[in-house]
C-alpha cells in the first residue's frame, strides 16, 4: 500500500515530512499531513495522553548507557512529560536478572530491549501482544520472535587509526593480509551476541579458513568492545572490527579514527525489544516503543548514535552508502551453531 | 566470658551470630551450590527438582579450567609474595622508624586500595601496554631499547603485589603501633643489630597479623577480575575469574558451570583459613598488656634516606604514575599518544569529559546512593564484624572456629558470582527490600565481613586477657567491659575497619550488578556502564572523582583514628 501512496508525493516533500507521511499512510489518509497524523505515527492521541498521565516508564536495556540516554533525550524532546528510567546491563546479565525477577514475581520493567536474540527465548512469555504502527516496514527476518522488535541494531565495521599512518584496509579479507601482522585488534567471539554474529558472518561469508588465516596474523584479543575501540584510539593496535556505534560518535568529537564499510557486508545484530505484560506503565511503554521504532526514533539512533537500522527507508551512518550490505544472521542458525562454533573459534585463536 | 554469671549468654550469643551469618553468607552460598547443580534460576519459593551434576563433572575434566586454575595460582602466589614484602616494609617504616615524612608515606601507602581493580587495570594498560604505553614512549625518548610489557603474567603479579600490599600493611601497621617494645629494647641493650631485631623479634611478634594479611591478600587476589581482564586477555592469560566472566557472558549464561568453577575458589579459601587456624593454634600474640608503654622509634641513621627513597619509588609506581595516567585520560580529549611531545600539547586537553560526566543526571544520583550505602554498610558491618571478631578471637565459645570459617567464605567467591547468589537468595525477601538501597548494603556487609573481621582481629588479639579479668574482678559486666575496656583499646582498629568497609563499598561492583534498580544505581555500576560503553575519557573522569571522594574519607578517618590511638595518648 505504501508504495502506491508514495508515488503521489514528490521526493522533496518526502524528505521534509517522513514521519508525518508514515502516520498518514498507516491511517490510509493519503496526503493529509497534520499534527494528528504525526501523533498517529506514535500510536494516536489517546495513547499519548494516557502515557503522559503515567508520567514514566522503566526500561531494561542491553544497549550502551550513553547511547540509550541520547535516545531518551530525543524522545523527551517530543514527549517531555514521559520520563524514562534506565536499568542497563549486558545481555546475559540482564537475561539472568529478568528470569529471576519473573520467577519471584518482581519484574519492574515496562520495556525490555535485549541485545541478544538467543537469550530472549527463556522468558518470551513475559511480553505483551504488541506491534508498532509501522510494523510492515521491518524485514521478516527480524520479526521471527513474536511481539519482539528490532528497536536497536548494532553493526560491525572496520576502524583504523589515522595519524599512525597505517594503510587503510578496504575489506574484511584485508585483515588477514600479512602487512597487518600484529596490528589488528579483535573482540573475542564469546563476548556477546554481536561478536558472535560477527564470527558467524566471517565463517559463513568469508569462508571457512578465514578464522585460521586471521589467527595466523597474530591479532590482539580484547575481552569486549570497549577496550578494543580504545586500543585502536590509543594506537595499541591500528585497526580492527568494532561496532559502528562505539566509534562514530567519538569520531564526530574528533577521535583520530576512520571507519571503513567493507564491501562483503556489515554483520548486524538486531535487538529484541518488547512491552512487558505486567508493565506498571503500559501506555508509556507502548509510546516509547512506538517512537523508538518510528522513522524519527530510528533516525536518531543512526545519526546521533552511529548505529544501523533495519527499518525500510531509515538513514545509514555517516559515510555508509545506500549500497552497503547489511548481513542479518538466520535466527535458527544463530542459536543452533553457537556453542560449537564458539568452541571452534576459541580453538582457532588459541583463546582460553 | 569465663565469668560464670554470663554462662547463659553463651549459647544465645553463638546461636544469634550463626543465625546472622547463615542469612548473610551460608544461605547465599547454599543457593550458589544449588545453582551449580540445577538447571535454570534457583529462586526461593520456586525451587525445581531439575538437578544435574554435569556442571561439576565438566569443570573437573575441562583443560581450560585446569589451565586457568594454574595461571590463577601463579599470579596470586607471586602477587602475594610481593604484597607481603611491600606491605611489611611500609608498616615497619611508618610505624617504627624515623624515616622522614613517614606520616605522608603512611597516608599515601594505602591509596592503591582506593582504586577499583578495573580502574587500576585501565591505568596500567595506558602506562604499560607494550607498544604505546606511556612508559614505553618515555623509554623511547631516553633512547633506551627496553620495552616494558604489562600484558603478561609478570605485569599482573606486579600490579597485584602493588595494589594488595595495603591489605598486609593495614594489618601489620596497627600491630606494630600497639606493640609492647620491651623485647626489642632488651635486644637493643644486648647489642643485637636492628636488622636482626626486626627479623628475630619484631616480625615474629606480629606473626598473626602477617599471616592474616598474607592470607587475606591471597584470597582477595583469587577473586579479582578487573586487573587480569585488562592485562591478561591481550596476552591470552586466562585466570579463573576471567574464565567465569566468559561463562556468564555467553548465551545462555552458564551459571551452573560458573558456580561450579567458583567452588574451586571457595575450597582454596577454606583450606587457607584452616591452615591459618592450625598455624596460630596455641600461640600467644599478646603485645598489649596492662603495662603502660610507648613503642620506640628506631633511629636508622643515614639509612633513613634509603628507606625514604624506596618509599618514594613505591609511591611513584603505586600512586603517582597511575593517577597521572588517569588524569591524562580524563583531561585529554583522546588517548592517542604517539610521542612524548604530544603529552605536553595543551590543546589536546579540555574539561569535556568532566562536563559530560556531570551533565549526566545519573552521576549525581549514583553519588548520593553510594554515600548512603557506604554509611549503612560501615556502621552495620562494623558492628557485626566486631561481634564476630570478639567471639572468634577473645572468647572460648563453642563453634567459634566454625564462625571463623563461615565469616571468611565470601571473600573467595568472585564478585560476579556472589552477586547472582544474593539475587537468588534475597529477591523474595518481604518488605520491599529488593530494589531498595538496603539490599545493596546487606550484600556489601555480607561480602566484606571477612575483610572487616580480619582487619579487626589484629587489634583484638593483642589486648591481654588480664585487662578484661581486672574489669570482671571489679564487678563490671561483660558489656560494660567491652564498652569501657575493649572498645576504647581497639577503637583505632574499629574506626579503620569501618573506613575500610566504606572504601570497599564505594568500590564494590560484583555484588551490585544484579541488585541495583533504576533509582538505586551506585557509582561502581555507572562506572562500569561508562567503561562498557567504550568511553575511556568519561570513565577516567569518573574514576578521578571516585578516587577524590575516597581520599577525603581516608584522610578524615586516619585523623580520627590517630587521635584515638593509645600510642598517641600514652
Amino acid at each position: 500500500m505504501h508504495n502506491v501512496n508514495r508515488s503521489h508525493l514528490s521526493d522533496k516533500r518526502r524528505a521534509f515530512v517522513p514521519r508525518l507521511l508514515l502516520g498518514a499512510l498507516l491511517m490510509g489518509l493519503g496526503f493529509t499531513v497534520n499534527a494528528a497524523a504525526a501523533d498517529t505515527a506514535f500510536g494516536g492521541t489517546a495513547l499519548i495522553k494516557a502515557a503522559e498521565q503515567e508520567g514514566k516508564l522503566v526500561l531494561y536495556t542491553a544497549n550502551q548507557l550513553a547511547s540509550e540516554q541520547d535516545l531518551v533525550a530525543a524522545f523527551n524532546k517530543r514527549f517531555p512529560k514521559v520520563k524514562v528510567e534506565i536499568v542497563r546491563a549486558p545481555g546475559s546479565r540482564l537475561a539472568t536478572r529478568i528470569e529471576t525477577e519473573v520467577a519471584a514475581n518482581k519484574l519492574t520493567a515496562d520495556v525490555i530491549d535485549m541485545s541478544d536474540r538467543g537469550l530472549v527465548t527463556s522468558f518470551q512469555d513475559v511480553f505483551a501482544d504488541y506491534a508498532p504502527p509501522n510494523a510492515n516496514l521491518y524485514p521478516a527476518k527480524t520479526k521471527q520472535l513474536k511481539n519482539l522488535w528490532p528497536k536497536t541494531s548494532w553493526g560491525f565495521v572496520i576502524a583504523y587509526n589515522v595519524p599512525s599512518g597505517v594503510e587503510p584496509p578496504k575489506s574484511w579479507k584485508d585483515l588477514v593480509n600479512p602487512k597487518y601482522m600484529g596490528k589488528v585488534g579483535i573482540v573475542v567471539a564469546n563476548s556477546g551476541g554481536s561478536t558472535w554474529t560477527r564470527a558467524m558472518f566471517e565463517r559463513q561469508e568469508l569462508g571457512e579458513p578465514y578464522w585460521t588465516k586471521l589467527a595466523a596474523n597474530k591479532p590482539v584479543l580484547y575481552p569486549s568492545g570497549a577496550p578494543a575501540a580504545s586500543g585502536i584510539v590509543r594506537g595499541e593496535v591500528l585497526l580492527g572490527g568494532v561496532q559502528s556505534n562505539a566509534v562514530i560518535p567519538s569520531i564526530k568529537k574528533g577521535s583520530p579514527l576512520k571507519v571503513v564499510y567493507p564491501p562483503e557486508g556489515i554483520p548486524v545484530t538486531a535487538s529484541a525489544a518488547g512491552v512487558v505484560k505486567t508493565a506498571a506503565h503500559p501506555n508509556a511503554a507502548k509510546l516509547y516503543m512506538n517512537w523508538s521504532l518510528s522513522q524519527e526514533g530510528q533516525s536518531a539512533w543512526v545519526t546521533q548514535g552511529g548505529g544501523f537500522s533495519v527499518l525500510e527507508g531509515a538513514p545509514r551512518p555517516d559515510g555508509a552508502s545506500a549500497n552497503t550490505v547489511l548481513w542479518i544472521p538466520d535466527s535458527k542458525e544463530y542459536v543452533s551453531l553457537r556453542t560449537q562454533w564458539i568452541r571452534d573459534w576459541d580453538k582457532a585463536f588459541n583463546h582460553k | 566470658m569465663e565469668n560464670p554469671s554470663y554462662g547463659f549468654l553463651k549459647y544465645g550469643w553463638t546461636a544469634g551470630l550463626i543465625l546472622i551469618l547463615s542469612f548473610l553468607i551460608l544461605y547465599p552460598v547454599l543457593m550458589l551450590l544449588y545453582g551449580s547443580v540445577s538447571i535454570g534460576s534457583p529462586v526461593a519459593g520456586n525451587l525445581g527438582y531439575d538437578l544435574s551434576i554435569k556442571a561439576f563433572l565438566d569443570v573437573v575434566v575441562d583443560p581450560s579450567v585446569i589451565r586457568a586454575t594454574w595461571n590463577t595460582l601463579v599470579v596470586c602466589f607471586g602477587g602475594t609474595v610481593l604484597a607481603v614484602c611491600v606491605g611489611l616494609f611500609f608498616s615497619w617504616v611508618t610505624a617504627r622508624t624515623n624515616t622522614p615524612l613517614r606520616r605522608m608515606i603512611e597516608a599515601v601507602s594505602i591509596m592503591p586500595l582506593l582504586i577499583p581493580p578495573l580502574v587500576a587495570g585501565i591505568a596500567w594498560s595506558i602506562l604499560g601496554s607494550p607498544k604505546t604505553g606511556m612508559i614505553n614512549v618515555f623509554l623511547d625518548v631516553l633512547g633506551l631499547d627496553w620495552e616494558l610489557n604489562f600484558y603478561s603474567s609478570w605485569g599482573i603479579i606486579i600490579i597485584f603485589g602493588v595494589y594488595y600490599a595495603p591489605y598486609v600493611y593495614m594489618f601489620t601497621s596497627s600491630a606494630l603501633k600497639n606493640m609492647d617494645p620491651a623485647l626489642e629494647e632488651a635486644a637493643a641493650i644486648s647489642g643485637v643489630s636492628t636488622f636482626k631485631t626486626v627479623f628475630n623479634i619484631t616480625f615474629p611478634l606480629i606473626m598473626p597479623a602477617i599471616i592474616a594479611g598474607t592470607m587475606l591478600s591471597f584470597v582477595v587476589m583469587l577473586g579479582i577480575y578487573g586487573i587480569p581482564a585488562v592485562l591478561g586477555t591481550p596476552a591470552k592469560i586466562n585466570v579463573l575469574t576471567t574464565y567465569i566472566y566468559e561463562l556468564i557472558s555467553g548465551a545462555p549464561p552458564l551459571y551452573s558451570k560458573a558456580a561450579a568453577t567458583s567452588i574451586i575458589l571457595i575450597a582454596v579459601t577454606a583450606i587457607a583459613v584452616m591452615v591459618q587456624q592450625r598455624v596460630l593454634k596455641g600461640k600467644s600474640f599478646v603485645t598489649v598488656s596492662g603495662k603502660a608503654f610507648k613503642p620506640r622509634l628506631i633511629d636508622l641513621g643515614k639509612w633513613k634516606y634509603l628507606t625514604f627513597c624506596i618509599s618514594c619509588v613505591y609511591l611513584i609506581v603505586a600512586v603517582i604514575l597511575p593517577t597521572f595516567a588517569l588524569l591524562v585520560g580524563s583531561f585529554r580529549n583522546f588517548l592517542y599518544i604517539p610521542n612524548i611531545e604530544s603529552v605536553f600539547d595543551l590543546s589536546a586537553y579540555s574539561l569535556t569529559h568532566f562536563t559530560r560526566l556531570f551533565s549526566n543526571s545519573l552521576t549525581l544520583l549514583s553519588l548520593v546512593n553510594t554515600l548512603k550505602i557506604g554509611v549503612i554498610t560501615a556502621v552495620v558491618g562494623g558492628l557485626i564484624s566486631f561481634a564476630i571478631g570478639y567471639t572468634v578471637y577473645r572468647t572460648k565459645l563453642p563453634l567459634r572456629n566454625f564462625i571463623d570459617i563461615v565469616s571468611t567464605l565470601p571473600i573467595a567467591i568472585p564478585g560476579l558470582v556472589i552477586g547472582i547468589a544474593y539475587l537468588w537468595a534475597w529477591i523474595s525477601l518481604p518488605g520491599g527490600i529488593y530494589g531498595s538501597i538496603w539490599i545493596l548494603a546487606l550484600a556489601f556487609v555480607a561480602r566484606f565481613i571477612p575483610d572487616t573481621v580480619k582487619s579487626l582481629s589484629t587489634s583484638l588479639m593483642q589486648v591481654h586477657k588480664e585487662l578484661e579479668e581486672a574489669s570482671f574482678i571489679c564487678g563490671h559486666g561483660l558489656f560494660t567491659t567491652i564498652r569501657k575496656i575493649i572498645l576504647p583499646l581497639i577503637a583505632p582498629g574499629l574506626i579503620s575497619s569501618m573506613s575500610l568497609l566504606f572504601i570497599l563499598s564505594i568500590r564494590e561492583l560484583g555484588s551490585s550488578l544484579f541488585l541495583y534498580s533504576s533509582s538505586t544505581l551506585p557509582m561502581s555500576v555507572l562506572l562500569v556502564n561508562l567503561y562498557e560503553g567504550g568511553d575511556i575519557g568519561v570513565t577516567a573522569a569518573f574514576s578521578v572523582v571516585q578516587t577524590l571522594i575516597l581520599v577525603v574519607v581516608v584522610l578524615f578517618t586516619t585523623t580520627v583514628a590517630r587521635n584515638m590511638s593509645i600510642t598517641s595518648k600514652a
